[in-house]
């Protein structure tokens, strides 16, 4: 790595901790200094294309499949530090269990939206053999049944919508804080990452429309589409 | 204890300039930078995919109390031979833990010149204001504790 590249690279990272350090203090200049930490690394990479085209094309470009199908970061930190501090074992799984051996597949019915046919099957395979799910398996499982409301498909994006997304946050949040000083709005400050979709009037009619990002999203997919980055140029 | 000349700054209260300059079992042995924080860690965390963090105990005199965290950081990284160290380290940090380190220079022992007097050696400090997971639900220990002192306050009044 050249003394160029650490000093980019250092520079994002300092405006990514900088937006860490502000956040209790202002939301949206927590928010802007996200954007500006992927800007500082993208607007180096393309042509001549404008700067909401550069950081739109390097989050699409570097940001790991993982994103899409890995958990909640804040409510998985909530659920292992629970983990850790409690001297009981949560078992959200074991009331599914006691709810199956009573009602049958019934009990399963809350669980149809939420996880996949073969997650379910699965469920009913573990429970009807009566094994136990392995650790890590077990608090993938309690970690859903627990926070299933996080994964429905109107509170987290779909891969399609992340170019519109991407440039809402550029020029409703970063540019609106920025250069109109406005702040961004109430979706930013969810404590998971959510981005939930709201009905909104507009014409006269209702209007089905995806909210900003909240901070925890978006600095989950800032800081990952920068390791992508970082993993794909500078990888040993 | 390597070689070096600490610099006392003014935000430097008198306690925990004491707490600061006590000796410290096992540091000589680390060869490895030190962070104060506030906040205990109970296992070693993994960052990036060659640093290391592992908690070392704490000290402390009175009431104030620091806990020790040690970072190795791998010699074949070019980017520790890099001046304004502390402060690349702490973003580097921020982002490998996803949490908000500083590296306040008020933290740090320099030389008499204001600079680091070993690159390897270094103090950081997760700032009390900042200090703590990501989430701005209590999940910090003393956040979690705070909660349940709340809770329990709360079942007496009822």
């Amino acid at each position: 790595m050249s003394i160029k590249d650490f000093k980019r690279i250092i520079r994002s990272l300092h405006l990514y901790q900088l937006a860490l350090l502000t956040y209790p203090m202002d939301v949206g200049l927590a928010y802007s200094l996200l954007v500006s930490s992927v800007d500082n690394l993208s607007c180096k990479l393309y042509g001549s294309e404008s700067l909401k085209w550069k950081f739109v094309s390097f989050i699409k470009q570097y940001l790991p499949e993982t994103f899409w199908t890995g958990f909640d970061s804040r409510a998985w930190e909530e659920d292992r530090w629970l983990d850790s501090i409690t001297p009981w074992e949560r078992s959200i799984l074991d009331s599914y269990r006691e709810r199956y051996e009573k009602d049958g597949e019934k009990a399963l019915y809350s669980l149809k939206g939420t996880l996949s046919e073969d997650a379910l099957e699965r469920l009913k395979t573990i429970f009807e053999e009566k094994t136990e799910l392995p650790k890590e398996e077990k608090q993938a499982y309690d970690h859903v049944l627990h926070h299933w409301y996080l994964y429905r498909l109107d509170m987290k994006l779909a891969p399609n919508e992340l170019s519109d997304i991407l440039e809402g946050i550029y020029e409703e949040v970063r540019s609106a804080f920025f250069h109109g000083g406005r702040s961004p709005p109430r979706s930013a400050i969810d404590i998971y990452e959510t981005a939930p979709i709201k009905p909104k009037f507009k014409d006269g009619t209702v209007v089905w429309q995806r909210d900003i990002p909240s901070f925890y999203y978006f600095e989950r997919m800032a800081h990952d589409s920068i390791s992508g980055y970082l993993f794909t140029e500078f990888r040993g | 204890m390597l070689e070096w000349e600490t610099v006392r700054f003014d935000q430097c209260s008198e306690i925990l300039w004491k707490v600061l300059q006590a000796p410290v079992d096992g540091i000589e042995e680390l060869h490895c930078g030190v962070i104060y924080s506030d906040i205990p860690f109970p296992k070693a965390i993994q960052a990036q995919n060659n640093i290391l963090i592992t908690y070392r105990g704490r000290i402390g005199a009175n009431n104030t109390q620091v806990h020790l965290l040690a970072v190795n950081p791998p010699k074949n990284l070019d980017i520790f031979l890099i001046p304004d160290l502390s402060e690349a380290l702490a973003c580097i940090l921020s982002f490998s833990l996803r949490t908000r380190f500083t590296a306040s220079r008020n933290w740090c022992h320099l030389d008499k010149d204001g600079r680091l007097a070993r690159p390897v050696d270094l103090f950081l400090r997760m700032s009390s204001a900042f200090a703590g997971p990501l989430s701005i639900h209590p999940i910090s220990p003393s956040g979690i504790k705070n909660r349940i002192k709340t809770f329990n306050e709360l079942l007496d009044i009822l």
